[in-house]
């Protein structure tokens, strides 16, 4: 499995980064996420992704990303739960808005939503994330995100298997 | 008693005001409590140029969503010098945060609500200042001593912000 996810990641990966990309990213987020029946697979930790945004468009502005999470399960033992590639889509751009407060120069409030495949560490199966990203704010090389909510879909059985946030995620884009 | 801070002189010049908001996670003591992720918010209020009383409540995110609230109350002192000039002088833009407190929840045998820990806070980076707008606490680590049950725990928060409505360099223009 981890194998299918690393060379999936890869080629994901190349496809989308032409040697002249100039909006290669990385960020680094904190997530918590429980099952949707049951509790106790819940678990928390770092969520580390791999960003690429080919264009600045101020409406249905698209990026690319590599996901994955290692945390803490209810144990208390490391696990790796997911990981994802997937889209993000800002919705919109607009530097007039209410959280300019949070931030000492100009910067944009952008609300993205997100759509990924998602492996399960150890589960076989199919899964989606769907999430959005209410509180994203951005600056040509900065993103800021807070309070982040996900929800992923077992494909096989199309039933909810689990929801998550992140409560902060902060992205860093190469120039 | 904000309104006896505001006017007392021993507060005079240096009173500030900010909205915390942030994250936290509590180890090592599942027994009582079994959250995953919490959201961090309160106030943090300057007492003068180096004290700050914070007062902040945790609400469990996962697995179960706002399950249950605690609420600290901690005096913090800065270890590297002013946390405020109170005046429209910046002042220093990086500092560390020390103090002491104790923490509400039900964490206890008896499940009631009612003092349970003393806390020993130790913040190693704060960015920004009352005067900037805008703090940033990063990396801040409390040791938890329950009362009732005689166990250590601990506080992680990986980062807050502190949002100043009173106290800004606007407030001194």
């Amino acid at each position: 499995m981890m194998r299918k996810v690393g060379i999936v990641g890869m080629l994901f990966f190349c496809l989308v980064m032409p040697l002249g990309a100039r909006s290669l990213g990385y960020s680094v987020g904190f997530y918590g996420q429980s099952g949707f029946e049951d509790v106790h697979h819940a678990n928390s930790g770092v969520e580390l992704s791999l960003v690429y945004q080919k264009s600045y468009r101020p409406i249905l502005n698209p990026s690319f990303y590599i996901r994955g999470a290692f945390g803490t399960d209810m144990d208390g033992l490391f696990v790796l739960p997911y990981q994802e590639v997937g889209i993000s889509v800002d919705i919109f751009r607009t530097i007039n808005h209410p959280f300019s407060f949070l931030s000492s120069n100009i910067i944009a409030y952008d609300p993205a939503i997100s759509l990924a495949y998602h492996w399960k560490t150890g589960q076989e199966g199919q899964y989606m994330t769907l999430g959005i990203s209410p509180f994203k704010l951005s600056q040509k090389d900065f993103w800021y995100e807070f309070f982040a909510p996900f929800v992923s879909f077992n494909l096989d059985t199309w039933t909810v298997d689990a929801w998550g946030i992140n409560l902060v995620r902060y992205t860093y884009l190469y120039k | 008693m904000m309104a006896l801070m505001m006017t007392s002189q021993l507060f005079a010049g240096t009173f500030d005001l900010g909205i915390t908001l942030g994250t936290e996670i509590h180890l090592f003591e599942e027994d009582f409590d079994q959250s995953k992720m919490k959201m961090a918010w309160g106030l943090s209020m300057g007492l003068n140029e180096n004290w700050e009383l914070d007062l902040q409540s945790a609400s469990q995110l996962i697995p179960d969503f706002f399950g249950d609230t605690t609420l600290s109350v901690l005096l913090q002192r800065t270890l590297l010098g002013q946390r405020s000039t109170g005046n429209q002088i910046a002042g220093l833009g990086v500092n560390s945060l020390v103090g002491g407190g104790i923490m509400f929840s039900s964490y206890n045998n008896e499940e009631v609500y009612k003092p349970t820990h003393l806390l020993f806070s130790l913040t190693p980076i704060t960015i920004g200042t009352p005067i900037s707008g805008k703090r940033e606490r990063l990396v801040t680590l409390t040791l938890a001593y329950n009362l009732h049950t005689q166990q250590v725990s601990m506080l992680f928060d990986v980062i807050k912000y502190d949002f100043y409505v009173v106290g800004s360099y606007q407030d001194y223009l």
